[in-house]
């Protein structure tokens, strides 16, 4: 047996997939500009595809904990705009939500989300009870929440984090706290994480807009206001059905 | 209605995407991680379909093994918790490929490329270089470094497989 047998053996069990060359080819000449990068030999065509990979990834890393509310420099929403979604070349556009299932925590113990499957309107939060702007942003999040009643979702993601920390975090909700104009807690866990695309993410907190299909159509990274947030919720779709505000 | 060019990509896409799969899957082996290599390759390749004139094939696999060892995707790598370091040694009842992977998962974005080019898709030191975009002497002693480290991974199957002895046997402890 050599080298080139033992590659190969495992070269067959790559996964299959889910390519859509029509998806591909509309991110390309869609609403894209051309890219301009070189079409010439060695690490020019790197550059070209690093650069593609590098807008993925610096918009979910702009923003370090900490580090007051700033743009997504592709914004897929504009952030203070409460009207429409502004169409987006980040891939987190296109991309789906991980597939994970999250166990809730605090106020949704009991229950479970499954990422794949979760249809919106809904803004996604992912923080970490480690951070302090995250832990701000819990308050206007629940605001956010109850103007929007149930015609948006409203969920937080813990990451890197442990179950016990986000749920004090979050204030001794009791479970059970369900129901439109509240958020729903989920956390997800170190290994599931690894696994998906988010664990690139270096940056808390992040914010996604979810629409009624499941994509995600908007994205945030640092802390938002309650304008921006709207914003994203309104790009998912969601209207603000209440004014109310706590 | 798709264009010509269109049309053209999606057929290329069709032929094409078990083998960008396979090396994907090499080295990722994640597959996330994979999806996101073939799809960035293929984007960029989408791109610039109507500019390339030559082996779009070619051209695609340059830009994901690019991808693959470009220096933002060592942080995957990097943010494994410590203990996924010191996890033991690959169970023995693993197959022979899994265990080798394993092995795989601990060369660096750049080694694992040149052994995967080199001894899976069995290029020369010369077509390796062209695809990473490196001197074939770099080829060269990357590869040396990786099998030098696959040797001290696997002692047992490095001498079943005849991975080539070293002049200089004496590896550091942290190899890059």
């Amino acid at each position: 047996m050599t080298l080139h047998d033992l590659l190969s053996t495992e070269a067959e069990r790559a996964p299959r997939l889910d390519l859509d060359s029509r998806d591909l080819w509309g991110r390309a000449h869609g609403d894209l500009a051309p890219s301009r990068s070189a079409t010439g030999r060695g690490w020019w065509v790197g550059a070209g595809a690093a650069a593609v990979v590098l807008a993925t990834v610096i918009a979910v890393m702009t923003l370090r904990p900490g580090t007051p509310s700033a743009v997504d420099p592709a914004p897929l929403a504009e952030p203070s705009s409460t009207t429409t979604p502004a169409a987006s070349d980040s891939p987190l556009d296109t991309t789906r939500l991980p597939e994970a299932t999250l166990p809730g925590i605090a106020g949704s113990s009991g229950t479970s989300l499954s990422l794949a499957r979760l249809r919106g309107p809904a803004v996604v939060t992912l923080w970490g009870s480690w951070c302090e702007p995250c832990r701000d942003q819990q308050q206007r999040l629940s605001t956010l929440s109850q103007q929007y009643g149930p015609t948006l979702r409203v969920i937080t993601v813990a990451v890197r984090d442990q179950r016990s920390s986000a749920e004090r975090a979050l204030g001794g909700e009791r479970p059970a706290s369900t129901g439109p104009g509240t958020v729903e807690h989920y956390v997800l866990d170190d290994r599931t994480l690894r696994r998906t695309a988010w664990s690139d993410l270096q940056a808390l907190p992040a914010t996604l807009a979810v629409d009624a299909e499941g994509r995600i159509v908007g994205s945030l990274t640092g802390e938002q206001t309650l304008a921006e947030l709207s914003g994203l919720a309104d790009a998912a779709g969601a209207n603000a059905a209440n004014t109310a505000t706590s | 209605m798709p264009t010509p060019d269109e049309a053209g990509f999606t057929a290329f896409v069709r032929t094409h995407q078990r083998a960008l799969e396979r090396a994907a899957w090499l080295l990722t082996h994640d597959r996330h991680a994979a999806e996101d290599l073939v799809q960035t390759a293929l984007l960029g390749t989408a791109r610039q379909w109507p500019r390339i004139h030559t082996d779009a094939y070619a051209y695609t696999r340059r830009s994901l093994y690019h991808a693959a060892v470009s220096g933002w995707r060592r942080r995957r790598v990097r943010e494994q918790p410590i203990g996924a370091h010191d996890a033991a040694a690959p169970q023995p009842d693993q197959s022979l490929a899994m265990t080798l992977t394993v092995a795989l998962e601990q060369l660096t974005p750049k080694q694992r490329a040149v052994v995967v080019l080199r001894h899976y898709e069995d290029l020369t030191e010369v077509q390796t270089s062209e695809v990473l975009g490196i001197r074939p002497g770099t080829v060269k002693s990357v590869n040396r470094q990786a099998m030098a480290r696959l040797r001290q991974l696997l002692p047992d199957l490095a001498t079943e497989l005849g991975l080539p002895a070293l002049a200089h046997p004496a590896v550091p402890k942290e190899s890059r």
